[in-house]
């Protein structure tokens, strides 16, 4: 037996893998919706649950990535002057939340801001009313602040190389030229760090955009978004399958776009340095 | 403008080490070099003249102002690194004109700024080009006109040169020590080069552990320096440790050498020291005349330095001369006593 052959065959059962749980799934989604003169996809255009739920998951995507990045910038910005040892120990614990699944995220949230969670009674003994807080915590504004807990990971991780291999003089050169530390930052730190800003807010608007658990968890159906209205059309209450496919696509098709944007503006940043 | 460093010192709270006592001054459009060893202290000193660290203790005068507490973007010093500093989404033209725009001079003035102090350095068609496509040497130019293009009140240098390679270096001084006479700017310039302190500066500072050894002009820094350590860092030297036997020898390891040894009294302890190009082949003296054997021979080019073996002892020397020789003589004016000091 050849050499070929022989990595050919030690290859074969990833393929399978490959093949019966990706290619042939994803092949499925992409077809089905289609099926019927792509009635289940064309008629989605049509129904304002799905617009609505499209119109929560944009917004939803977009608040929890806006938030994520103005919450991970200062925390990237921070650990990336502390030593390497304290560094690597902040890192641990900041990366933690992404070792849990999404589930325990948000029975955390209910146990902490729930009507009779920890939190929420602490502040009514300032006055702040349960019932406003809990209004919060189930809410599309609560969703993006659960999700936040685990793409602020997701931005600091993105962040932290490009701030520790970023060259500190420049800092100090323009400080010397006159430059107030802020000005420092926005003139030369943040137009170095804006592809990498761009990036991250792209991915975590993306896993945002897609994520369910969490959702279903913390807010069950009260908030309209297309991965808890895809969790509907196939469970118990009522099968559609050629509408889950349909909305699966859409899920499909607006995460790449999402992360496209993100690969243009690396690639863009890349051009620029290769043109001069 | 001037710059005078009056009793300066500063120790990093982390480790301790710094800068102790130390007095430097450069008059109106003097180049000083700062030279010494890795942990001597020089780009400290530098550190506290540009404000980046602020002294424990002294003052440090900019043109008579003193600037100890002032913070480093109100001190108006042109500064050149090591790394050259050049923001890198930046053009050229943009990196000059830079300090122009946070001072807030109207963007056509100060683009036509950027491309005189370009055109200065040699670099006006590079003006919209971005750093990354410019060699090291182009890219420490542009980050001179930077530091010039301003109107700083003094021009600080920061080791500019070591990231080059050795002729450009060369080239570079040149272009350094051109623009720095042109615009009669007052220069701290700080390397551990030797040879380019001693090219390119009016005066030589030399500096360890913190301590300023001696300043002084270059010539004066090679001819006369005031303990072994500066003999040693600055150029070749023969260091041989020796006795003052009467006020016209000394005695060192491998015989005695005729010299004039005041203010030494007899018996003293001292460091002599001769140059190697004072060492000369087969010599027409008679005083001071050594015979021996060529233990170590490196051919340099235009001279060759070799080990010249006497009995156990060696004497360093340089010659241009390319046949071989057995004995070798020292001026009496060639040896410098200096106060003892263990190797």
């Amino acid at each position: 037996m050849n050499k070929t052959i022989k990595i050919l065959l030690l290859a074969l059962p990833a393929f399978a893998v490959l093949v019966m749980f990706f290619l042939v799934p994803l092949g499925s989604v992409l077809v089905e919706p289609f099926l019927d003169k792509g009635e289940a996809f064309f008629s989605l255009w049509s129904d304002p649950l799905f617009l609505k739920g499209l119109k929560g998951s944009t917004l939803l995507a977009l608040t929890a990535g806006a938030l994520s990045v103005l919450v991970g910038v200062p925390v990237a910005l921070r650990l990336s002057t502390m030593k390497e040892k304290a560094r690597l120990f902040a890192m641990f614990c900041i990366s933690l939340p992404l070792t849990f699944s999404g589930l325990i995220v948000a029975y955390g949230f209910i146990l902490c801001f729930g009507r009779a969670g920890f939190i929420t009674l602490l502040l009514a003994e300032v006055g702040v009313s349960p019932d406003w807080v809990a209004g919060l915590v189930y809410s599309p504004v609560g969703l993006a602040l659960a999700y936040c807990y685990y793409l602020i990971p997701r931005v600091v991780l993105l962040l932290l190389p490009a701030l520790t291999n970023f060259d500190r003089s420049l800092l100090v050169a323009a400080n010397s030229m006159g430059a107030t530390r802020l000005r420092a930052f926005f003139d030369v730190l943040l137009p170095e760090l804006m592809p990498t800003i761009g990036v991250s807010f792209c991915l975590v608007a993306a896993v945002a955009f897609g994520a369910y658990g969490t959702a279903l968890a913390l807010v069950g159906s009260q908030v309209n978004i297309l991965p808890l209205l895809l969790y509907s059309s196939i469970s118990d209450t009522g099968t559609n399958f050629s509408q889950a496919a349909a909305i699966s696509l859409v899920l499909l098709g607006a995460c790449s776009m999402i992360m496209g944007v993100a690969e243009v503006i690396a690639m863009r940043r890349e051009q620029r340095l290769k043109r001069a | 403008m001037s710059i005078v460093i009056e009793n300066c010192s500063f120790v990093y709270p982390s480790s301790g080490i710094g800068v102790h006592d130390v007095n430097i001054s450069a008059e109106d459009g003097e180049l000083v070099a700062v030279i010494g060893s890795s942990g001597s202290g020089k780009t400290t000193m530098l550190k506290l003249v540009a404000g980046f660290e602020q002294a424990n203790s002294g003052r440090i005068l900019i043109n008579g102002r003193d600037v100890c507490g002032v913070p480093a973007r109100l001190r108006n010093v042109g500064m050149v690194f090591q790394s050259y500093a050049l923001f890198p989404l930046m053009t050229c033209a943009e990196n000059v004109a830079y300090p122009l725009k946070i001072r807030k001079v109207p963007p056509a003035e100060r683009r036509r700024k950027a491309l005189d102090m370009l055109e200065r350095v040699g670099l006006a068609a590079f003006a919209d080009r971005l750093p990354s496509s410019m060699s090291g040497g182009q890219q420490q130019r542009v980050a001179l006109a930077r530091a010039l293009g301003f109107n700083p009140d003094v021009l600080l240098l920061d080791e500019p040169l070591s990231a080059l390679d050795a002729s450009l270096r060369v080239e570079l001084r040149r272009e350094i020590r051109r623009l720095q006479k042109e615009q009669g700017i007052t220069a701290l310039h700080v390397t551990h080069d030797q040879e380019e302190a001693l090219s390119m500066a009016d005066k030589v500072a030399l500096m360890h552990q913190g301590r300023l050894i001696q300043i002084a002009t270059p010539q004066q820094l090679y001819d006369a320096p005031v303990n072994r350590r500066v003999a040693a860092f600055v150029g070749h030297a023969n260091l041989w440790d020796g006795v003052v036997v009467d006020a016209d020898t000394v005695r060192v390891p491998f015989g005695e050498l005729r010299c004039t040894c005041a203010p030494y009294k007899s018996g003293d302890k001292v460091t002599v020291l001769v140059r190697p190009e004072r060492v000369m082949p087969d010599p027409e003296q008679t005083v001071n005349v050594f015979d021996g054997v060529i233990s170590n021979d490196s051919f340099l080019g235009a001279v060759r330095r070799y080990i010249f073996s006497v009995g156990d002892s060696g004497i360093q020397g340089e010659t241009a001369r390319r046949r071989s020789f057995t004995r070798v003589g020292i001026a009496p004016e060639a040896v410098q006593l200096l106060p003892f000091e263990e190797a």
